[in-house]
Protein backbone atom coordinates (compact mmCIF):
# COMPACT_ATOMS: atom_id res chain seq x y z
CA UNK A 1 0.00 0.00 0.00
CA UNK A 2 2.76 2.83 1.09
CA UNK A 3 5.48 1.04 -1.59
CA UNK A 4 5.84 3.79 -3.56
CA UNK A 5 6.28 6.59 -0.39
CA UNK A 6 10.13 7.15 0.16
CA UNK A 7 10.99 5.72 3.95
CA UNK A 8 12.76 9.44 4.51
CA UNK A 9 8.94 10.66 4.83
CA UNK A 10 7.94 8.25 7.96
CA UNK A 11 11.14 9.54 9.71
CA UNK A 12 10.72 13.02 9.09
CA UNK A 13 6.86 12.81 10.52
CA UNK A 14 8.06 10.71 13.14
CA UNK A 15 10.96 13.78 14.28
CA UNK A 16 8.48 16.17 13.84
CA UNK A 17 5.76 14.71 15.82
CA UNK A 18 8.28 14.17 18.52
CA UNK A 19 9.75 17.55 18.32
CA UNK A 20 5.73 19.25 18.46
CA UNK A 21 5.46 16.76 21.45
CA UNK A 22 8.97 17.89 23.52
CA UNK A 23 7.53 21.31 22.59
CA UNK A 24 3.95 20.76 23.94
CA UNK A 25 5.70 19.62 26.66
CA UNK A 26 8.49 22.68 27.32
CA UNK A 27 6.35 25.61 25.89
CA UNK A 28 3.64 26.18 28.61
CA UNK A 29 1.56 29.18 26.81
CA UNK A 30 1.21 27.37 24.08
CA UNK A 31 -2.78 27.07 22.23
CA UNK A 32 -4.20 23.75 22.33
CA UNK A 33 -1.44 22.44 23.76
CA UNK A 34 -3.03 19.29 24.99
CA UNK A 35 -4.72 18.62 21.48
CA UNK A 36 -1.32 19.19 19.97
CA UNK A 37 0.41 16.59 21.86
CA UNK A 38 -2.00 13.94 21.33
CA UNK A 39 -1.75 14.77 17.83
CA UNK A 40 1.99 14.08 17.95
CA UNK A 41 1.90 11.37 19.64
CA UNK A 42 -0.70 9.49 17.33
CA UNK A 43 1.31 11.24 14.55
CA UNK A 44 4.64 9.71 16.08
CA UNK A 45 2.88 6.11 16.67
CA UNK A 46 1.42 5.93 12.91
CA UNK A 47 4.89 6.88 11.75
CA UNK A 48 6.96 4.42 13.64
CA UNK A 49 4.12 1.60 12.63
CA UNK A 50 4.65 2.36 8.78
CA UNK A 51 8.70 2.92 9.68
CA UNK A 52 8.42 -0.83 11.02
CA UNK A 53 6.42 -2.22 7.89
CA UNK A 54 8.94 -0.48 5.51
CA UNK A 55 12.09 -2.53 6.86
CA UNK A 56 9.93 -5.10 7.27
CA UNK A 57 8.45 -5.01 3.37
CA UNK A 58 12.78 -4.39 2.87
CA UNK A 59 14.07 -7.62 4.20
CA UNK A 60 11.21 -9.86 2.82
CA UNK A 61 11.89 -8.00 -0.73
CA UNK A 62 15.61 -8.47 -0.26
CA UNK A 63 15.08 -12.51 0.87
CA UNK A 64 12.33 -13.17 -2.08
CA UNK A 65 14.95 -11.60 -4.87
CA UNK A 66 17.67 -14.06 -2.97
CA UNK A 67 15.77 -16.90 -3.33
CA UNK A 68 14.30 -15.54 -7.01
CA UNK A 69 18.06 -15.80 -8.02
CA UNK A 70 18.63 -18.86 -6.37
CA UNK A 71 15.84 -20.34 -8.23
CA UNK A 72 16.71 -19.11 -11.27
CA UNK A 73 20.79 -20.56 -10.80
CA UNK A 74 18.82 -23.67 -9.89
CA UNK A 75 16.83 -23.69 -13.10
CA UNK A 76 19.76 -23.22 -15.17
CA UNK A 77 21.49 -26.07 -13.26
CA UNK A 78 18.31 -27.71 -14.06
CA UNK A 79 18.96 -27.70 -17.89
CA UNK A 80 22.84 -28.61 -17.76
CA UNK A 81 21.33 -31.84 -15.97
CA UNK A 82 18.84 -32.74 -18.66
CA UNK A 83 21.80 -31.97 -21.05
CA UNK A 84 23.39 -34.62 -19.47
CA UNK A 85 20.65 -36.84 -18.99
CA UNK A 86 19.95 -37.42 -22.81
CA UNK A 87 23.42 -37.72 -23.30
CA UNK A 88 23.86 -41.33 -21.01
CA UNK A 89 20.66 -42.00 -22.15
CA UNK A 90 21.39 -41.95 -25.92
CA UNK A 91 24.61 -42.82 -25.85
CA UNK A 92 23.29 -46.26 -24.03
CA UNK A 93 20.13 -46.37 -26.83
CA UNK A 94 22.40 -46.19 -29.33
CA UNK A 95 24.51 -48.82 -27.91
CA UNK A 96 21.77 -50.98 -27.56
CA UNK A 97 20.50 -50.87 -30.88
CA UNK A 98 24.03 -51.68 -32.38
CA UNK A 99 23.79 -54.54 -30.51
CA UNK A 100 20.55 -55.83 -31.36
CA UNK A 101 21.63 -55.05 -35.29
CA UNK A 102 25.06 -56.83 -34.74
CA UNK A 103 22.52 -60.17 -33.09
CA UNK A 104 20.38 -60.05 -35.94
CA UNK A 105 23.18 -59.79 -38.37
CA UNK A 106 25.50 -62.80 -36.73
CA UNK A 107 21.86 -64.72 -37.13
CA UNK A 108 22.12 -64.49 -40.98
CA UNK A 109 25.85 -64.78 -41.39
CA UNK A 110 26.66 -67.54 -38.77
CA UNK A 111 23.51 -69.39 -37.42
CA UNK A 112 21.43 -69.67 -40.26
CA UNK A 113 24.54 -71.55 -41.97
CA UNK A 114 25.68 -73.21 -38.73
CA UNK A 115 24.80 -77.45 -39.57
CA UNK A 116 22.86 -78.42 -36.46
CA UNK A 117 20.34 -75.75 -37.50
CA UNK A 118 20.24 -76.32 -40.88
CA UNK A 119 19.47 -80.21 -39.81
CA UNK A 120 16.36 -78.59 -37.43
CA UNK A 121 14.90 -76.71 -40.37
CA UNK A 122 15.52 -79.56 -42.55
CA UNK A 123 13.58 -81.91 -40.36
CA UNK A 124 11.41 -78.86 -39.15
CA UNK A 125 10.94 -75.66 -41.29
CA UNK A 126 8.06 -74.06 -39.63
CA UNK A 127 7.50 -73.59 -36.04
CA UNK A 128 4.04 -74.85 -35.29
CA UNK A 129 1.34 -71.82 -35.02
CA UNK A 130 0.27 -73.00 -31.37
CA UNK A 131 3.68 -72.18 -30.09
CA UNK A 132 3.78 -68.82 -32.38
CA UNK A 133 0.47 -67.86 -31.26
CA UNK A 134 1.68 -68.92 -27.11
CA UNK A 135 5.16 -66.41 -28.11
CA UNK A 136 2.44 -63.67 -30.03
CA UNK A 137 -0.18 -63.52 -27.10
CA UNK A 138 2.94 -62.57 -24.50
CA UNK A 139 3.96 -59.91 -26.59
CA UNK A 140 0.39 -58.47 -26.11
CA UNK A 141 -0.30 -56.03 -23.67
CA UNK B 1 10.11 3.68 30.18
CA UNK B 2 9.67 0.08 29.46
CA UNK B 3 5.78 0.64 28.25
CA UNK B 4 7.28 3.05 25.54
CA UNK B 5 10.07 0.82 24.67
CA UNK B 6 7.38 -2.13 23.95
CA UNK B 7 4.91 0.32 21.88
CA UNK B 8 7.79 1.00 19.85
CA UNK B 9 8.64 -2.39 19.09
CA UNK B 10 4.92 -3.20 18.70
CA UNK B 11 4.88 -0.43 16.22
CA UNK B 12 8.14 -0.94 14.24
CA UNK B 13 7.02 -4.17 13.64
CA UNK B 14 4.67 -3.07 11.18
CA UNK B 15 2.71 -4.86 8.80
CA UNK B 16 4.21 -6.66 5.45
CA UNK B 17 3.24 -7.57 1.84
CA UNK B 18 4.01 -11.57 0.57
CA UNK B 19 6.26 -10.98 -2.56
CA UNK B 20 5.95 -14.35 -4.34
CA UNK B 21 8.86 -16.30 -5.67
CA UNK B 22 7.78 -17.86 -8.80
CA UNK B 23 9.77 -21.74 -9.52
CA UNK B 24 8.65 -23.11 -12.49
CA UNK B 25 7.88 -27.18 -12.72
CA UNK B 26 11.14 -28.87 -14.24
CA UNK B 27 11.35 -29.18 -18.14
CA UNK B 28 11.56 -32.96 -18.97
CA UNK B 29 13.97 -33.65 -21.90
CA UNK B 30 11.79 -34.23 -25.05
CA UNK B 31 13.47 -38.02 -25.51
CA UNK B 32 12.04 -39.39 -22.40
CA UNK B 33 8.74 -38.44 -23.36
CA UNK B 34 8.67 -41.17 -26.33
CA UNK B 35 6.69 -43.87 -25.89
CA UNK B 36 8.22 -47.56 -25.26
CA UNK B 37 7.28 -49.02 -28.99
CA UNK B 38 5.23 -52.70 -28.63
CA UNK B 39 6.92 -56.06 -29.06
CA UNK B 40 6.82 -57.61 -32.43
CA UNK B 41 4.59 -60.60 -33.15
CA UNK B 42 6.34 -63.65 -34.53
CA UNK B 43 4.05 -63.87 -38.29
CA UNK B 44 2.35 -67.12 -38.85
CA UNK B 45 4.71 -69.93 -40.32
CA UNK B 46 7.62 -68.71 -39.22
CA UNK B 47 10.47 -70.61 -39.27
CA UNK B 48 12.77 -70.77 -35.86
CA UNK B 49 15.37 -68.27 -37.70
CA UNK B 50 12.37 -65.78 -37.92
CA UNK B 51 11.18 -66.22 -34.67
CA UNK B 52 14.80 -65.87 -33.27
CA UNK B 53 14.80 -62.60 -35.09
CA UNK B 54 11.83 -61.50 -33.97
CA UNK B 55 12.77 -62.44 -29.96
CA UNK B 56 15.99 -60.52 -30.28
CA UNK B 57 14.34 -57.24 -31.75
CA UNK B 58 11.72 -57.76 -28.75
CA UNK B 59 14.88 -57.80 -26.28
CA UNK B 60 16.13 -54.79 -27.53
CA UNK B 61 13.14 -52.59 -27.51
CA UNK B 62 12.44 -54.03 -23.82
CA UNK B 63 16.26 -52.67 -23.00
CA UNK B 64 15.60 -49.51 -24.91
CA UNK B 65 12.65 -48.65 -23.08
CA UNK B 66 14.48 -49.90 -19.88
CA UNK B 67 17.13 -46.78 -20.67
CA UNK B 68 14.20 -44.74 -20.75
CA UNK B 69 12.49 -45.68 -17.48
CA UNK B 70 16.38 -45.69 -16.14
CA UNK B 71 16.95 -42.24 -17.62
CA UNK B 72 13.35 -40.89 -16.00
CA UNK B 73 14.70 -41.98 -12.62
CA UNK B 74 18.01 -40.35 -12.99
CA UNK B 75 15.92 -37.22 -13.88
CA UNK B 76 13.47 -37.63 -11.28
CA UNK B 77 16.98 -38.17 -8.51
CA UNK B 78 18.80 -35.27 -9.98
CA UNK B 79 15.92 -33.06 -10.21
CA UNK B 80 14.64 -33.55 -6.35
CA UNK B 81 18.28 -32.76 -5.48
CA UNK B 82 17.74 -29.07 -7.07
CA UNK B 83 14.44 -28.94 -5.09
CA UNK B 84 16.31 -29.53 -1.79
CA UNK B 85 18.98 -26.94 -2.74
CA UNK B 86 16.04 -24.21 -2.15
CA UNK B 87 14.78 -25.27 0.91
Amino acid sequence: MFEFVPQWLFSATFFIALVLYLVTKTVKVLPYAQLLQWLSILVAALSLYLLGAKWRDQVWHDRAQALQQKVVELEAKSNEENVKIVERVVTKRDTIRERGKDIIQYVDRVVVKDNEVVKYIEHCPKVPNEILNTINKAATP
Amino acid sequence: MKAILVIISLLLAGCSTVVPVTQKFPQVPQLLLEQCKPLKQAPQDSSIIDLTKVVVDNYTQYYECSNLVQGWQEWYKVQQNIYKELK
